[in-house]
């Protein structure tokens, strides 16, 4: 769901009416094994004025030191998750499609996520959350329950 | 445009340098395909050239495949398909330049050609060509259709 939102794919019968930027975090880290974070941040604002100060302030934010001269492949799981999720950050867009984001977290990690999700929602942005783990449902706004694909109706 | 190009460009360059083993071994191909024939075959020339071909093609599958899905964020972040493909091709041509280039240099040193420019020429040009665009591509964003 998530993919057509961000215009990845498209769906069988519906539409998707997006009209905000959208940053996209997959549940799998899309990244280089082999370029370290930084490398990964400069690659993602290339071009892009005052992106790069803003895109290592957020990976500090996040708990992943921007200047680390570790290649992702020695990364651990959470922290590829978190400069996946700070990638799916830059630019500040206004929505936020999340997938399993905290996915590898430690529980200090996964309270800082909904830290930071509490915050871009004061900032008005819309953080749309996918995950099979939600221990505090108080958190989110909306809570969408989806059925298994072997519980839905064959026209759903 | 340009920033976003030397980015890509300058990603896939380390990607691939940091491959060193697997570069080496491309790189020793053509060279073991040449050594192997060259006492025995008129065509050792030919077949070497044809080696540095699939050592191109080789660095192309190694720099193609891990960018596939990191293709699209990258799309999502406003790269267009143009630039992801073409600083792609940038330093796989380059590679393959090099790989040619080695190739050539060992070639001439064996047989000693009296037309040395045409064996740099014929094993260079049998190296590019195994980099055509086609190569590089990797879906960006499928609903749109677009590839890079």
């Amino acid at each position: 769901m998530l993919r057509i939102c961000a215009e990845l794919e498209t769906a069988d019968t519906g539409t998707i009416d997006r009209h905000a930027a959208a940053g996209y975090c997959p549940q799998e880290p899309a990244l280089f094994d082999l370029l370290t974070p930084a490398e990964h941040l400069a690659l993602f604002t290339a071009g892009r004025d005052h992106a790069a100060a803003e895109s290592r302030e957020l990976l500090a934010s996040l708990g992943v030191p921007p200047g680390a001269r570790t290649l992702v492949r020695d990364l651990s799981g959470g922290a590829r998750q978190k400069l996946s999720l700070a990638l799916a950050l830059l630019g500040q867009p206004r929505l936020l499609l999340l997938d399993e984001p905290y996915q590898g977290f430690d529980h200090g990690s996964y309270l800082d996520f909904w830290h930071h999700a509490e915050a871009w929602r004061r900032q008005e942005r819309v953080v749309v959350v996918v995950t099979h783990l939600l221990t505090e449902p108080g958190r989110a706004d909306q809570v969408l329950e989806l059925p298994r694909p072997a519980e839905r109706g064959p026209q759903e | 445009m340009t920033a976003r190009l030397a980015a890509v460009a300058t990603a896939h360059a380390r990607l691939l340098g940091r491959r060193r083993t697997a570069l080496l071994l491309l790189a020793l191909l053509p060279l073991a395909f040449y050594g192997a024939l060259y006492r025995h075959s008129p065509h050792a020339v030919t077949v070497g050239g044809v080696a540095s071909a699939f050592s191109a093609g080789g660095a192309a599958i190694f720099s193609m495949l891990p960018a596939r899905a990191v293709n699209q964020r990258l799309t999502l972040a406003g790269y267009r398909p143009a630039v992801l493909i073409a600083g792609r091709l940038i330093v796989l041509n380059a590679a393959a330049l090099g790989i040619s280039l080695l190739t050539a240099t060992v070639m001439i040193a064996g047989i000693g050609s009296a037309h040395p420019a045409d064996v740099v020429a014929g094993v260079i040009l049998t190296g590019l060509v195994a980099v055509p665009p086609a190569w590089p591509s990797a879906p960006c964003s499928p609903a749109s259709s677009k590839r890079c």
